[in-house]
């Protein structure tokens, strides 16, 4: 499926390109590698020849000027003739005497249509005579200190040696040039090999996570672009996991507290770092902190809040510094609170963590907002337990599961003993130390999310305890007797400690409505009073 | 002038070898002037040293001279006992043995070219010089070889002499000597010299290849009386006898038959050469001593 993906997109294959790039610049550096070497040599060796025909032209025209006053024609023959054996550049040399009637050449060598053909030269001359390039000099022959003119000479050198030596040096450089080509076509094929390899990896890892396997992580090794790309990549794949999971517990119906331990124990786990979040709008206004306190964080999160809000509504600058992230919660241009992140000191917070909090946090302030509304709506502001409205509607609800269900559940009322005293003696704020000390002591208990704690009324309590029959649920107000009984509490400098009566009734064992089953439990709770309190009591009892 | 004509080299001769005085009792040593290079001299006379030692029982040996005095003074001293001579130089060792009662010089045998055992002088000219009889010549110019040569000054002077160019002629009194053969043959064609003076046929033997259709350019205007070629002469009465002179004279005529060993000496064959026959010369030079002379 990838190659048909793979084939479908592709075109021009980065390989492809390469090769391409590659023999364009093989060829174009060899090339003009070869045209200036053509160039430089041709130049140097026209130079050369230029030195050497001028040096043989006036070295002959020397050593002949005597023998050409003296008519010693075959001496200076036979001169010339030894000349052009020596060197086989020439092609001709002729001299006239310019002291006989019909300037007579009076010594040939070598091909005499050169000789005619070139009779008109009288400087240093390039020619070209039936297809052969020929370089002419011309010297006039001269006795020293006589001025008179006893006759030329003229040297025909050969460019033909030339050609041959550029002919060599253009075959030469073809080679290098064909050499050069397989050469770049090999490192080509190499460089695309290690480049496009974990490229294709990267590629084939991508398109199997977009065709759904969302676990799969792309192993690329090399610390290049591409490793960089696929850690990207790979970590873009983890942050996606990472909001998706916490959008999951987002959507959980729990308390703002929960949610916000759970989506920070999430990101400890994800990111490696310490992390922790303060939310101010939190219950009874206060500050909420979940994960390890971190006292920059807070101050820079409460300076924020206390700040007034930036005019054009803008949302506050995250505080960023080397291994610490600061993010604040912005809603209704205000500041209502933060997510923070330390990682260790070797560590960095990059552009990658910065967005996934920015994701996190987005979520985070919308869920919370919405889930404070909530909470406040169904909670007793004092103790944190379900208010008693909750408590009639998840009445409500036990019953109907319980009767499609075909199962029962026991509901407890309790009441603590003598609590009108403590708000006498101590005073109504000491009171409801007691009731939240109460109200933790049954939270904790309860089964987690199972049971439901509500405050019914005053110093009265109503727990909820689903799929729980008469003798378990005795087991767990035994449990809570003795937790209370265990609260102490110093008023004053005074030892105060406090029990709790309960009763106990069981749906639909006792009563078959919701009325009726309050009312059981409360008769329970009655005889409990009765008893001589701090005791459990059930509606078999009454 | 004995000197092979055709050639055009110069060389360059080391002295004469002195022969091993315990050994040269042995052999005949046969004296030539080079006319190409020292190595060639060798090998072209080698079949002939061979052949001649297989037919005497004596050993020959070459010595190569740089000129007919070296080799003239070598006669004289007794060191050669057989010399292939010019005909000037032949009469220069004949007179310096003059005092040497016990020792002869004797023309054995000379060369024949051509079919011809003697030689002229040719004066030439350019066809369009206006030069048609040896008078015209007075006044102009005239092209030599040298003042030894034969056919290239000796034969040539005393001729014009004879035919009435006087000593004080210009042509006589500007005498120019140009070295070679070839020089003055190429001097004529292009006109430098009216006239020059060179052995019979040179036109056709320097005019060669791309100038060879030159040569209808030029022409013979007179020619001088024939002389003999250069003799090969024998120092008899050291260590060749006379007996062994005549029998060498009899192996170089029978050499006629061994055209492989006269094609390596550049000759036709060999005739009889006979003293009188070199008179002629003497009466040359006489002439032409006068001339030297200007009177």
């Amino acid at each position: 499926m990838m190659e048909q993906v793979h084939d479908r997109i592709l075109r021009l294959s980065i390989r492809m390109k390469l090769f391409i790039a590659m023999m364009i610049v093989a060829i174009g550096v060899t090339a003009g590698v070869t045209w200036v070497a053509l160039w430089q040599q041709e130049a140097v060796i026209e130079s050369s020849l230029a030195a050497s025909g001028r040096f043989i032209a006036s070295s002959l025209a020397d050593h002949i000027a005597e023998l050409l006053a003296q008519s010693q024609y075959f001496e200076i023959r036979e001169i010339a003739n030894s000349i052009q054996q020596k060197d086989s550049r020439i092609l001709f040399i002729a001299v006239n005497d310019l002291t006989t009637p019909r300037n007579e050449i009076v010594a040939i060598v070598g091909d005499d249509r050169w000789v005619r053909a070139t009779q008109d030269i009288f400087t240093d001359r390039r020619r070209t005579l039936d297809d052969t390039k020929l370089y002419v000099f011309f010297e006039p022959v001269q006795i020293r200190g006589v001025e008179k003119l006893l006759g030329t000479v003229r040297v025909g050198l050969s460019l033909k040696f030339m050609q041959d030596r550029l002919v060599q040096t253009r075959d030469l450089m073809l080679g290098l040039m064909a050499v050069s080509i397989a050469f770049s076509l090999l490192l080509a094929f190499i460089i695309s090999d290690t480049v496009l390899k974990p490229l294709r990896t990267v590629m084939s890892g991508i398109l199997k996570i977009a065709g759904g396997e969302f676990q799969h992580r792309i192993r690329v090794e090399s610390r290049d672009e591409t490793g960089i790309l696929a850690g990207a990549f790979n970590r873009m794949t983890d942050n996606l996991g990472i909001l998706q999971e916490i959008a999951t517990i987002l959507n959980e119906q729990a308390g703002p507290q929960e949610v916000l331990t759970a989506v920070l124990a999430r990101l400890a786990r994800s990111i490696s770092g310490t992390t922790g979040a303060l939310v101010f709008h939190g219950v009874g206004a206060e500050e909420m902190v979940a994960g390890e306190p971190d006292e920059i964080a807070l101050f820079y999160l409460r300076k924020l809040r206390a700040s007034p809000p930036p005019e054009s509504g803008e949302h506050p600058k995250p505080l960023a510094e080397s291994n610490r992230l600061c993010f604040p919660f912005f809603s209704e241009n205000e500041v209502t609170g933060g997510i923070w992140m330390v990682r260790p000191a070797d560590a960095v917070i990059d552009e990658i963590d910065e967005r996934l909090l920015n994701g996190v946090s987005n979520q985070l302030e919308a869920t919370l907002s919405k889930l404070e509304f909530q909470y406040r709506a169904v909670t007793d502001a004092m103790t944190g337990l379900y208010n008693h409205r909750y408590f009639q509607q998840e009445m409500n609800r036990q019953i109907d599961r319980t009767q499609r269900m075909n199962g029962n559940f026991t509901l407890v009322m309790s009441d603590l003993d003598h609590f009108k005293r403590v708000n006498d003696t101590f005073g109504h704020q000491q009171g409801d130390i007691v009731l939240r000390a109460v109200a933790g002591a049954i939270k904790k208990s309860i089964r987690g999310k199972i049971d439901v704690p509500c405050r019914y009324g005053g110093e009265e309590f109503g727990i909820i305890l689903p799929d729980t029959p008469l003798e378990g649920a005795k087991i767990f107000a035994d449990r809570l007797r003795n937790a209370v009984e265990e609260l102490e509490f110093d008023f004053d400098g005074r030892s105060v400690r406090i029990t709790i009566s309960i009763g106990l009734a069981t749906f639909p064992d006792s009563a078959t409505d919701k009325r009726s089953l309050i009312e059981s439990a409360d008769r329970a709770l009655y005889v409990a009073k009765e008893s001589g309190r701090n005791a459990v009591k059930t509606y078999k009892d009454v | 002038m004995a000197r092979t004509p055709v050639t055009t080299s110069t060389v360059s001769v080391p002295a004469p070898e002195r022969a091993d005085p315990a050994t040269h009792k042995d052999s005949i040593r046969f004296g030539r002037v080079p006319y190409g290079a020292y190595g060639d001299m060798y090998r072209d006379h080698q079949p002939l040293l061979d052949y001649l030692s297989g037919q005497l029982d004596r050993k020959l040996s070459l010595q190569l001279f740089a000129d007919y005095a070296a080799m003239v003074g070598a006669i004289r001293d007794g060191d050669l006992e057989l010399a292939w001579l010019g005909p000037l130089a032949y009469l220069d060792a004949e007179k310096s043995l003059a005092d040497r009662k016990m020792h002869r010089l004797i023309p054995i045998v000379k060369p024949m070219r051509h079919g011809k055992s003697e030689y002229a002088s040719e004066i030439i000219v350019r066809k369009d010089s206006g030069i048609n009889t040896v008078a015209d010549l007075a006044g102009r110019s005239c092209a030599f070889v040298d003042t030894t040569s034969t056919a290239g000054y000796l034969l040539a002077a005393a001729h014009l002499m004879k035919c009435g160019i006087s000593v004080k002629d210009p042509l006589f009194a500007r005498r120019h000597f140009l070295n070679q053969y070839g020089n003055v043959v190429l001097a004529v064609l292009f006109g430098k010299f009216d006239a020059g003076a060179v052995f019979e046929g040179a036109p056709a033997v320097f005019l060669k290849d791309a100038e060879a259709d030159r040569r209808a350019e030029l022409m013979v205007l007179t020619r001088s009386d024939s002389v003999p070629y250069e003799p090969i002469a024998a120092l008899v009465g050291g260590n060749l006898q006379e007996a062994e002179a005549k029998k060498l004279r009899t192996l170089f005529l029978e050499l006629n038959g061994r055209p492989d060993i006269l094609k390596k000496l550049q000759v036709g064959g060999f005739e009889t050469a006979a003293p009188a026959e070199y008179e002629s010369i003497r009466t040359v030079v006489r002439m032409v001593d006068r001339l030297q002379a200007g009177i």
